[in-house]
């Protein structure tokens, strides 16, 4: 097991809500400064055994654009980049499209 | 030109440069404020608003410029968000006779409004679905003319304070309109209701005064005007009034989900004049950021029930509102 150091931003185009940033299944601390727009938390630390689990969604109405970071502090490295739009086709739920919404899973 | 005339003209244009001279800082004073707010604010509310600058939908914007062709005003919003609860403030300033009135040599009467509110989401089991209820406060001040009810045609200056408490709830949700199998079309809906002390400004006739003087060089006569003023006439009061906003837009799939078609409903239930304004018209939001509208066309119907019994003709009543912005 290895303490590790994350910076965590999820971005939109325009307002996300509910947005949920979840690190080897803990619920990471996040808030926005410019009117839900943008969510971070730049300073995540998180014990990781293995691969580094990574859980996120946020909701918005469809169409809305977003990109999703995690930046390895330690290692000065992103690890994660994604993006995506709100109401498209979700891999994590066979192909299922619901709107207004979107999610991520991934092992890194 | 007597001696005597030539006094007069003098004193006129002497006048005449100071007034220039005030109106230039003042222009330039409220060129930095409209130009300043943008810069340094994150968030501005909706484009989705009425003639009035109203609305009851608070969804944020970023960084965003905004022009209102029936409510020329500049405001801007700062908030704290957290994924189930949010709190802020807001800041708006206008002419309270309009920018073409500053443009025009009129002196700048302004009109402050400031704000603070907080809100949370109300989970819903359905991913698709969001929603949140909201609660404000707001205090406003409105320096303007009224013109004295004598034949002396001259203006009081008169100070207006008003404010008001509201509640509103605001959703995000789908619809498959179509009821095909593709995918469904959102909605955005929202409603408020408020109690505030206002005045009736808006209801009374805007007029203006000026000194005259002509210049004759002997070939041409050239007509001076000076201490140009603007204001209201007519039976001014304020009051409270209980008042209820309704809006909502469909954005169908059908049209690529960035154009939003709907309106509004503005309801004056208690209060000097009760009446209620409707609006109807389509809005289009940026790619990649529907709700943030960047044009908007409506058709305004003011006092569609005909409670202050003004106008017969129901088309007569209304007006077109254009808004426009952009969020970087």
């Amino acid at each position: 097991m290895a303490t590790k150091n994350y910076h965590v931003k999820l971005e939109g185009k325009a307002q996300l809500h509910e947005p949920v940033i979840k690190l080897e299944d803990i619920s990471v601390n996040i808030w926005s400064v410019d009117g839900g727009a943008t969510w971070e938390n730049k300073n995540v630390t998180v014990d990781v055994t293995g691969t580094l689990e990574v859980f996120m969604s946020c909701k918005a109405m469809s169409g809305t654009d977003w990109e999703f970071t995690i930046e390895d502090k330690d290692a000065d490295k992103k690890i994660y980049d994604e993006e995506g739009t709100t109401g498209e086709k979700l891999d994590s739920r066979n192909g299922e499209r619901i709107p207004n919404y979107s999610e991520r899973t991934k092992s890194i | 030109m007597t001696v005597e005339t030539e006094k007069e003209f003098q004193i006129i244009q002497k006048e005449q440069n100071q007034f220039n001279q005030q109106l230039y800082i003042m222009k330039k004073i409220t060129l930095f404020i409209l130009a300043l707010f943008p810069v340094l604010t994150y968030a501005q509310t909706s484009v989705l608003q009425d003639k009035s600058g109203e609305t009851s939908i608070l969804i944020n914007d970023k960084k965003s410029i905004l022009v209102n062709a029936g409510d020329a005003s500049t405001s801007a919003n700062l908030s704290f968000n957290k994924p189930t609860w949010f709190i802020g403030t807001n800041l708006k300033f206008k002419s309270t006779e309009g920018v073409s009135n500053l443009l025009d040599g009129y002196k700048l009467k302004p009109e402050f409004e400031f704000g603070i509110f907080g809100g949370h989401t109300i989970h819903s089991s359905k991913p698709s679905v969001i929603q949140f209820m909201y609660y404000g406060l707001k205090f406003n001040t409105t320096n303007f003319n009224l013109l004295k009810k004598d034949s002396s045609n001259t203006f009081d200056e008169k100070t207006f304070y008003g404010g008001s408490i509201s509640v509103g709830y605001n959703r995000i949700g789908s619809v498959n309109i179509l009821q095909s199998g593709g995918p469904a079309s959102s909605y955005l809906f929202g409603i408020s209701a408020d109690y505030s002390r206002i005045n009736n400004l808006e209801d009374l006739k805007s007029v203006q005064t000026y000194s005259s003087f002509t210049k004759d060089t002997g070939n041409t006569k050239t007509v001076l005007l000076s201490n140009k003023k603007s204001g209201f006439s007519g039976d001014y009061s304020s009051f409270g009034a209980l008042r209820a906003n309704l809006d909502a837009y469909l954005y169908p799939q059908i049209l690529g989900g960035q154009i939003g078609i709907g309106g509004y409903i503005r309801s004056r239930i208690t209060g000097t004049d009760p009446r209620t304004n409707a609006g109807v018209g389509f809005v289009v939001g940026q790619s990649g950021a529907p709700t943030y509208v960047i044009f908007g066309l409506l058709y305004q119907f003011n006092d569609v029930f005909n409670q202050l019994k003004e106008e017969n003709d129901f088309i007569k009543r209304g007006g077109i509102n254009i808004v426009a912005g952009y969020s970087f």
